[in-house]
Parts: C-alpha cells; structure tokens; sequence
C-alpha cells in the first residue's frame, strides 16, 4: 500500500487540500487528450484527491481543472493499455458526466468528444461481467459511437481507429442472447482499427487490437476454439513482438494470458509457463492482487 | 523466530462467519489474503439462530447458494415466553420483510466451513491448525501477526492490514487492553444437543407448520433456556444464566444443573418429550458482553466478536460478524486506493458498526430489564428504529431482531445490507413528548421534517439574503468530515448532525467543501464576511473567486435543512 501524506489533512481543511492536490496535477496539458502515459500515472492520485473534494462543486474552474485531470488521465490511461481501478473509473465517469452537464453549448467540440471517450472508457471498465454489465456497456458503446462520429467528420483516421478499438472492447464484452452478430461487430471494429494503428504508428493500440482479435477468435459462439487456436495464438505473439515489458507490463501479461488460453486450447506444452510469466509481469506492474488471481485460477483449473 | 517471506495485502485472524467472509470478499477483489484459523475445519461451535440480515452479507462474498443448499433447517421465525405472562407469542420476518421470509438454523460446524471454503475458493490462503499470539507493531502501527502452527515453531506474518477475527478470543482487545465489559450483560450459556422430541407448533397450539423451524426462547427462574431445531431431528437446546449460579459447580453437576433446569421447563419438558440427551456433557461458554473501545487503528480493524460481543437474546452474533466484514470490507478499499482517507475511514467503520451493535446491545439489556412484556419491548425496538420507515411498534421489533437494515450497494441502490442508521428517536411523535406543548411540537415536527429533507436550496432563498444576514448554527446541530458509501468504497462529506433533547441524532450530509464555511460561523459574521475570511485564507489561489458562490450555496443548503437561523 502506497502512504502519502499531504501536506494538509482533508479532514481538517478540505481546500487546502484540494488546491494541494491541483498544485501537484501541475500544468499538465489536457486539451487534444494526448497525456504522456508516465505523466497519466503521476497525475492520476493528484486527480484523485482534488476530485475527492471539488466533485460537483460549485467552484466550476477548480472543479473544471480537477474533473478535466482525472477523466482525462483516466482515458489516456485505458488507451494506453494500462490497468485502471473500478473506483478511478466510477470517479472519472462521474467527473465526465459533471463536465458535459456544466460546460455550456459554445464550448468546443474537441473537448465534448474525448469526455464522450473518457466516460464511454470509463463505463468499460465499470461495467461488471456478463449479464448484469449489459446497461453500462450500452452507455458506453452509446458514448463511443458518438465521439467516433465526431472523429469522422473531423477526418482524422488515427483517431478514429483509436476509438473504433475502444468500441471494439466494449463489444467484446457485451453479453447478448445471440453473440454471434455482436461478435461480428467486434471484429469488424478491431480489424478497422489495426488497419490503421500499425505497430509503427501506435505499438500499444496495435497490440491491443491483435489481442483482442485472438480472444474473440476463441470465444466466438459459432465457431471451434481447438481450429482457431492456431490463429489466436499467432495474433497474441504478434502483439508480443511489438510491445515492451518495462514500458506496458499489463500489455504484455494480457499477451502471455492470451498465448496461455490458446496452448491450454490445443493442450500444447507451455501453457503453464505462459501464465506464470504473465502473473510475474503482473507482479512487476504493481499488480500483485492480479497475479494472485492468475495463479488462484491456475491452480484451481 | 522465522519469519514468512510472503507478505500479504491482508491477514486476517480467526476463520469463522467475520474472518472468511472479508476474506470471500477482498480475495473476490483480487487481493492476496491469508486467514489463519486455529482450529481445523469442521469443528464444535455452538448453536447457530441466523437471523435474516446474515443473507444479504453472504450474497454479497458469494457465498449464500453454498448455504442455501446446505440443508439447513428454514427459521421463519422466533417464539418467546418471556414477560408477564406463560403466553407464547411468535413474531415472524416475513411481517416486515416478506422478501426475506427466513434465515436458517444452522450447525456452525458445517455452516463455517462452507464459508471458509468459499473464501479458499475464492482466492485467500487459508491456514488450519495455526494460532494467531498477537499482533506485529503497537497500536499505533500494526503489520502483521506472530503466529504459531501445530507443529512448527512461532513465526511472523507481514501484511499491510492485519485483521482480528478471532472471536471472543479478541486478541487485538486483549492485547492492546482495549475491551470494556458490560455488567448488565454477564451471564454464561451452558449447552448441548438432543436427538427426537416433538415440533414446535404442536406445543405452541399454531396452524403454521413454518413455526417448526422457529427459535423458542423461554424464562426459567434462574434465566432463559433457547431451543433451535438445527436439523429434523438435532435440537441444541441452551441455558444462560448468571456465572454466580454455576460458578462453584464442576462439569459434572454442571450437567446436571443443566439437566435439571431444562426438564423442570414445562414447555421445554414438553418441547424435548422423549428426546434423548446427546452430548457427553454440558459445554459452558461465557456470555459477557463488551466493546472495545477501537474498533480500528493504523494497519489494523476488528471484526465480529473480536471488536464487541453482545448478549445472544436476540442472536445477532452472526449478524454483526457478517455485516461488520462487509463494511470493512468498503473500508480496507478505501484505506488502499485513498491512503489519505485513513483516519476519516477509521471513525466511519467505528461508528457505523458501533452503531449497529450499540441498537443491539441496547435492546438486549432493555431485554433483560425485568417485568417487562412484549409490547414493552416493541415500544423500544421502536424506538431504535429508523423513523422514516414508519414501522408500527411490533413491526420495529421484527425488523430490529431480523438484523435487517438498509444501505448502499455498488450502484448506489437501497439494500439489505446490514447497519443500522444511526438511532433516531421519534417517540416525540408517539407518547413521551408529554413536557411539550402543542406550539412546540410543531416546530419540532417542522423542523425535522426540513431537515430530513432535500438539501436543494429552494427558490425563496436568495443570495443576498444568505450574504448580508448573520448565520448561527442552532444548538442542536453540530458537524464534523465523515464518509459516505460511494460504489464500493468511500467518499469524504461533511456530516451534520441534529441533537434533539428528546430523540437521537439525525443526520443529513453535504459536501466536504461545507466544512471551511460552518466552521467560519459565529452569530455576528454576516455572509459577506465568512466569505471575506475565506478570501483571505486562499488568496491568489483558483479557488479565490468562486469562494463567494461556495458561502451562499452552502448557506442555503443549511437554511433548508433548518439546520441555522440567519439572523
């Protein structure tokens, strides 16, 4: 557990650490949405506690600063392919919301559509699995498919595949009583996506794209897991060819997983070894509670 | 001394109904969790009377199917002869809660190792056989425990929050010297199980076969004897008694004692009939209820019987444990994803769960007060109960004994959850307000009746009456930071509360960023000056412009739950 101390107790003076928090967030530009992933991670507790005081406040500029700092971060954060707590995305969704009911018609678009992202990648992550997740990946999908139109319009292809992949996880995870069409839809986003975000223009996207594609490949409900695995474990190594350990270890766990459900599919050696180092890059991402959970469900299999 | 490498997210201590549920839940969460339990699983424990408020609480770790397909013999509920009369009455859960109908009645040997089990299946690690000795650290930091297995020899467990689960046992409260004892409810049970016997309706005269699997809890001259059908035929019948009466008495005539008072219960002599005595002999347990005075402290909670044990008249015990884990539960992942909210996290757990057992505590030694009858008893459950149900005085008591209470899930939704709201009297409404008079009581009734109500500022209230009058807090209301439920954690707010001469406390919630305003009045600030102050306080920062706007909404929203006067 990590321990900060702030200058100033909340308890004791709630602006004081309010304005501590906004002090540490920094000048940190949010307007295009492009955080530098290591600056998401630094803002993000800052983010957090100044939002812990000024959520839905009347002070519009700091709450503006602070609501802007964390469902931005937290949108670059999923983006970015980095692991992003169920409370960090219930605030960032809550902080959206707040921003798209203050901010007035005339502000600009730009800004409505990376919220529509952050609340839409927000919603994701807050949606639990399977049926009762249903509502909230609606939301999302709803905000997503919104800001992808804003994109189109905007012509900007790298952005829009951006968000196309966001689609395409929400998608993914959607439970409906026939799969099938949805599943499509999916692939259908994932695949436009990885046409434009290549690994030389954005590895991580690309990675995610490749990943998510070989997961669909095995949980596709018409469609035989033991023939795709072939297939589903050549995307996950594609994807682990391009990203890097140090710099997205929750990447590339999800790859070795990935590289593990296909080889425990075709019962080939070494789907064991794939877990184990997936919950060891777990561990090294500051994600020792995921691990745990990998190695529980190993064990248990 | 060796110590364990592994460190752990959280240790928990103790492996019964407090320890494996927090464990279900924070393992659910993906946390690395160990709890060590001394015994092996399944061992003797006694009793159990579940009471419906249990259910939510294992629906929430996941592991209710597992209990709800046990067997366990249904409770709808329990049968008293208790006050002035031999007149049994029954009062049943689904006269409150007909959602929630029933409990079980359950063998705590069978019924705590589906829930360790499930929080083993669920991810924690789980160690048999070994004993917690005590804590790492001081009160004032707590890492870990001393533990010692079967076999091996004593050795350290590291964790960033240590859990003390171990029952009465309460190694934290003992260690740290913390366990204040409650006089009015010191007694012993002394226990054991029979085989055969008749049903409860038979004796009882009732046309409801659901009664069957109720609890009977009767008056003997020397206490009260509980009956609970744990299956078909398996019946642990109790005596609680003053620790004076068997003090002097080995485990020999304590059996006897124990026999002797059961039999000479003629309802229990006629409940038992030809049931045959199964235990080898009576087991004796101490009964002495107690609170530790902190139910938390840095890298530490208490939880279930370890942070306060209460009388089981009303068979709470289960209850409080469950409860009380999923509420630390909400703590621990507030300490771990805000550390800054550690302290305020701490006050919330002690205050909510002391909230809860405080009503319970309350209504056993009310329990205990002698001469009483059930209406009595109703007329104190009522006034324990949350107001704004509008429970009839029986209807109260259900819902006090059913341990069902209201509170937030993830979604924010109402729920049974556990944890009482905080007492709120409202007999003022009903007979004992007899000092005031009738102006009175209307404002009292308005005045409540604002407070409980929205805190949207109405449209009669304007900014520049909030800004040139003269706010005073009435005398009745005080504030301080706290918590509420937010997803599954917590968020920071400010609590208001109202202190009525003749009722409990009632509280309404605002934003944090009320604080700095009601700590600035005094009676002869105006608003423009409480926003002056402020100005100077943070001047040339963001926030300096909009401090006036944060004054006028801030005193609107106290005007509109009558919480100051602006003079």
């Amino acid at each position: 557990m990590v321990l900060d101390s702030p200058k100033n107790k909340i308890h004791k003076d709630p602006l004081a650490f309010a304005l501590d928090a906004l002090a540490d967030i920094g000048d940190v530009d949010l307007a295009d949405g492009q955080i530098n992933p290591a600056s998401a991670m630094r803002v993000l507790p800052h983010a957090r506690r100044a939002w812990a005081v000024l959520a839905n406040t009347v002070m519009v500029e700091a709450g503006t600063r602070a609501a802007q700092s964390l469902a931005l971060v937290v949108r670059c954060l999923v983006m970015g392919g980095h692991p992003v707590n169920h409370e960090d995305a219930h605030n960032a969704v809550d902080a959206a919301n707040w921003l798209l009911t203050t901010m007035s018609h005339s502000d600009n678009e730009a800004s409505s559509t990376l919220l529509f992202e952050a609340r839409g990648t927000a919603q994701r992550v807050l949606a639990p699995s399977g049926v009762a997740g249903t509502a909230t990946l609606e939301k999302a999908a709803a905000d997503l498919l919104a800001a992808a139109e804003t994109r189109q319009q905007n012509n900007d292809p790298i952005a829009i595949a951006r968000t196309y992949l966001e689609i395409a996880e929400v998608f993914s995870t959607y439970a409906a009583d026939e799969r099938g069409p949805i599943v499509e839809r999916a692939v259908t986003f994932a695949q436009q996506a990885a046409s434009s975000l290549t690994p030389s223009v954005d590895p991580v996207a690309f990675a995610r794209c490749q990943l998510l594609l070989s997961g669909l490949l095995l949980n596709h409900p018409e469609m035989d897991p033991h023939e795709f695995a072939p297939a589903a474990l050549r995307l996950a190594d594609e994807a682990l060819a391009v990203v890097d350990a140090t710099a997205t270890p929750y990447i590339v766990a999800r790859a070795m997983l990935a590289r593990a459900h296909a080889l425990a599919i075709t019962e080939t050696s070494g789907a064991a070894q794939a877990t184990e180092q997936a919950a060891a890059l777990l561990d090294k991402a500051g994600l020792s509670s995921e691990a745990h959970r990998v190695r529980h469900n190993r064990s248990s299999q | 001394m060796t110590a364990v490498h592994s460190q752990y997210d959280i240790l928990i201590l103790g492996g019964g109904p407090a320890g494996s549920t927090l464990g279900a839940l924070l393992a659910k969460d993906g946390l690395n969790v160990a709890i060590v339990e001394r015994e092996q699983m399944p061992r003797p424990h006694v009793g159990e009377s579940l009471i419906p408020g249990v259910l939510p609480a294992l629906a929430s770790s996941g592991a209710l199917a597992a209990v709800e397909s046990a067997g366990f013999t249904q409770k709808y509920g329990a049968t008293y002869i208790w006050g002035r009369t031999r007149e049994p009455w029954t009062v049943k859960f689904s006269e409150v809660y007909p959602d929630q109908a029933f409990a079980y009645q359950v063998d705590r040997a069978k019924f705590d190792k589906i829930l360790l089990d499930h929080a083993a299946s669920e991810g924690a690690d789980v160690y048999e056989n070994t004993t917690a000795l005590g804590p790492l650290g001081s009160s004032d930091h707590v890492y870990g425990a001393r533990v010692r297995n079967e076999s091996g020899p004593e050795f350290e467990m590291a964790a960033d929050l240590t859990i003390d689960a171990t029952g009465q046992n309460a190694l934290f409260g003992r260690h740290f010297r913390t366990r204040q004892f409650n006089e009015e409810l010191r007694h012993v049970a002394l226990y054991g199980h029979w085989s055969g016997g008749h049903q409860l309706p038979d004796i009882i005269e009732s046309k409801d076969a659901n009664d069957a699997g109720n609890i009977l809890i009767v008056t003997v001259p020397d206490g009260w004897i509980w009956h609970i059908p744990i299956a078909h035929t398996m019946r642990s019948v109790g005596l609680v008694t003053e620790p004076s009466a068997v003090a002097e008495l080995n485990a020999a005539d304590r059996t006897a004692y124990y026999l002797k008072q059961v039999r000479a219960c003629p309802e229990m002599s006629a409940l038992l009939g030809d049931a045959e005595w199964i235990s080898d002999s009576v087991t004796t347990l101490s009964d002495w209820s107690f609170f530790c005075s902190n139910f938390a402290g840095p890298g530490y909670f208490l939880v279930g019987d370890a942070a306060c044990f209460i009388d089981p008249i009303l068979s709470t015990g289960v209850t409080l444990a469950v409860n009380g884990a999923v509420r630390s539960a909400r703590a621990i992942r507030t300490v771990r994803e805000s550390p800054w909210l550690q302290e305020l996290t701490r006050d919330w757990y002690d205050t909510e769960y002391r909230g809860i057992a405080t009503d319970f505590a309350d209504l056993a030694t009310h329990w205990y007060g002698g001469n009483a009858d059930a209406e009595a008893w109703f007329w104190r459950a009522k006034q324990l109960a949350d107001p704004s149900r509008s429970f009839s005085i029986r209807q109260a008591f259900v819902h006090l004994s059913s341990g069902i209470t209201e509170t937030r899930d993830d979604s924010g939704q109402l729920r049974s959850a556990g944890g009482y709201s905080p007492r709120q009297l409202e007999l003022i409404y009903e007979n004992l307000n007899v000092d005031l008079d009738e102006a009175a009581k209307a404002d009292v009734a308005e005045s409540e009746s604002r407070f409980a109500a929205t805190t949207q500022p109405s449209q009669s209230l304007s900014a520049t009456a909030m800004l040139d009058g003269r706010p005073r807090l009435r005398s009745s209301i005080s504030f301080r930071a706290h918590l509420t439920e937010y997803g599954a954690t917590l968020r920071p707010i400010t609590r208001v509360t109202r202190i009525h001469p003749n009722a409990g406390p009632q509280h309404r919630e605002l934003s944090i960023m009320a604080m700095p305003v009601l700590e600035e009045i005094d009676g002869r600030r105006t608003g423009l000056d409480i926003a002056a102050r402020l100005r100077h306080r943070y001047a040339a920062t963001t926030i300096e412009p909009e401090l006036q706007n944060l004054v006028t909404t801030t005193l609107m929203q106290l005007t509109e739950i009558a919480a100051i006067d602006i003079g």
